[in-house]
């Protein structure tokens, strides 16, 4: 254990290095340690907190730099980092390994009292969407908020219904979507009826925002209906398709549901699996 | 690719670019819930019932040509009854929550994903093997 301080002395750092950064580097008792948590939706990453400490008495730094693997479904996965006693120079967060996009692996790094379970957290150091160019990093970065920024943009291949069936698509747990164009084909059965396709999004339950085609399919025929920002409705007999507006800034959280409603549709219509284009956020 | 064994839809589990996809099933069409009805195990309450036969015994619209039971059958697209045994692959936060504070984890990332989902439904299988 080190020397008590008098209680009149002013505090020293005793490497003069550490007293010219201006009081950045922080004190670390045994009994403290870093967590890191990461939050992730990206497949094969692994995310190291690299960083260098000035053990207590010492004049030559440390340097420590653990993995973590996180899980791929955006719940939290965490790592313990100890670092004894003395002064924590400064870390950094950053992807060693995979390829995720800005909005896809968000990283925080916290100090906490006891390593153990049921620990502290006394502060953040850092925070923010890592990449493997991008890290976070103490001192000077700090947090960034896990929705803040552009998001990721991502390109998603749905289900398939079962014939008859419609599509219905919810946005993951911890993930947050603006919804840029969404698009599926509708296979009519040779059944005679006018089917009139719809999106509708929803809270899970209850219905806020819709776009209905303006358009009868009827049987035999196979149309794509094509969902996007910015434009007008346009109605396609050369190509079958039907463009149709859908609100900008339509930002839809987790457990929101993007389906279609089709009136009249048929026990063998098919519609087939949509492809659809969001930004994505994590909710840390 | 899967088949989700409560609605039949086909998916890939993980998207082309290695993220995960979470399957859930959509709820009934309408006609799902008449052939539930004819069957004796119909998913509407008394109200709803009760709505779509006045509905369904509408005369058909002299100037649209639509019918009663199309009119019925819109109703019952816009009350998106839940699929008996729906299967919904998203991580259920309170299990989540569980795993990771009861038992200690520091990482769901070996977790089975059926242990994590909010209703595991009537299973899945994978297409290939079905063929195998």
């Amino acid at each position: 254990m080190p020397d008590a301080i008098p209680p009149s002395s002013s505090f020293a750092p005793p490497y003069p290095a550490l007293g010219a950064a201006a009081g950045a580097p922080l004190y670390l008792t045994g009994e403290d340690a870093l967590v890191l948590t990461v939050f992730n939706g990206a497949a094969g990453v692994t995310v190291t907190a690299a960083g260098r400490t000035l053990p207590f008495g010492g004049t030559k730094p440390s340097k420590f730099g653990p993995t973590l693997t996180p899980a791929t479904n955006r719940t939290p996965s965490t790592l313990v980092i100890a670092v004894g006693d003395g002064w924590l120079l400064g870390v950094q967060v950053l992807v060693t390994g995979g390829s995720p996009l800005v909005g896809q692996t968000y990283a925080k790094l916290s100090l906490v009292r006891s390593a153990t379970a049921g620990r502290d957290e006394h502060y953040t150091l850092a925070a923010g969407y890592v990449t493997a160019q991008t890290p976070i990093a103490w001192p000077g970065v700090g947090a960034i908020g896990a929705l803040e920024g552009a998001g990721a943009l991502r390109s998603i291949t749905g289900s398939a219904p079962g014939a008859g069936a419609e599509i219905s698509e919810v946005v993951p747990t911890a993930a947050r979507w603006a919804l840029l164009a969404f698009e599926a084909d509708l296979t009519t059965s040779a059944a005679a009826a006018n089917r009139v396709p719809e999106l509708t999004i929803d809270d899970g339950a209850t219905v806020y925002a819709r776009s209905p085609v303006n358009n009868n399919e009827t049987a035999s025929q196979t149309w794509r209906n094509s969902f996007q920002q910015g434009i007008p409705q346009i109605y396609d007999a050369t190509r079958f398709r039907v463009l149709q507006p859908i609100g900008c800034e339509l930002v839809i959280g987790a457990g929101h549901r993007i389906k279609t409603v089709t009136a009249n549709i048929q026990a063998g219509d098919a519609w087939g699996a949509p492809q659809y284009l969001v930004r994505e956020w994590i909710e840390a | 690719m899967q088949k989700c064994q409560s609605c039949g839809a086909t998916y890939e589990p993980v998207q082309a670019d290695g993220t995960d996809y979470f399957h859930a099933c959509p709820p009934l069409s309408p006609h799902e819930v008449r052939a539930l009805v004819d069957a004796g195990r119909s998913p509407l309450s008394q109200a709803q019932a009760e709505r779509l036969a006045a509905l369904d015994a509408l005369l058909d619209d002299p100037k649209t040509g639509v019918t009663g039971v199309e009119r019925g059958n819109a109703y019952l697209g816009g009350l998106s009854i839940a699929r008996p045994n729906a299967r919904d692959e998203n991580v259920d936060p309170v299990k989540a929550r569980a795993l990771l504070k009861t038992d200690g984890a520091k990482s769901l990332a070996d977790v089975d994903r059926d242990e994590l989902a909010k209703a595991i439904g009537a299973g899945a299988i994978d297409l290939a093997d079905a063929k195998g």
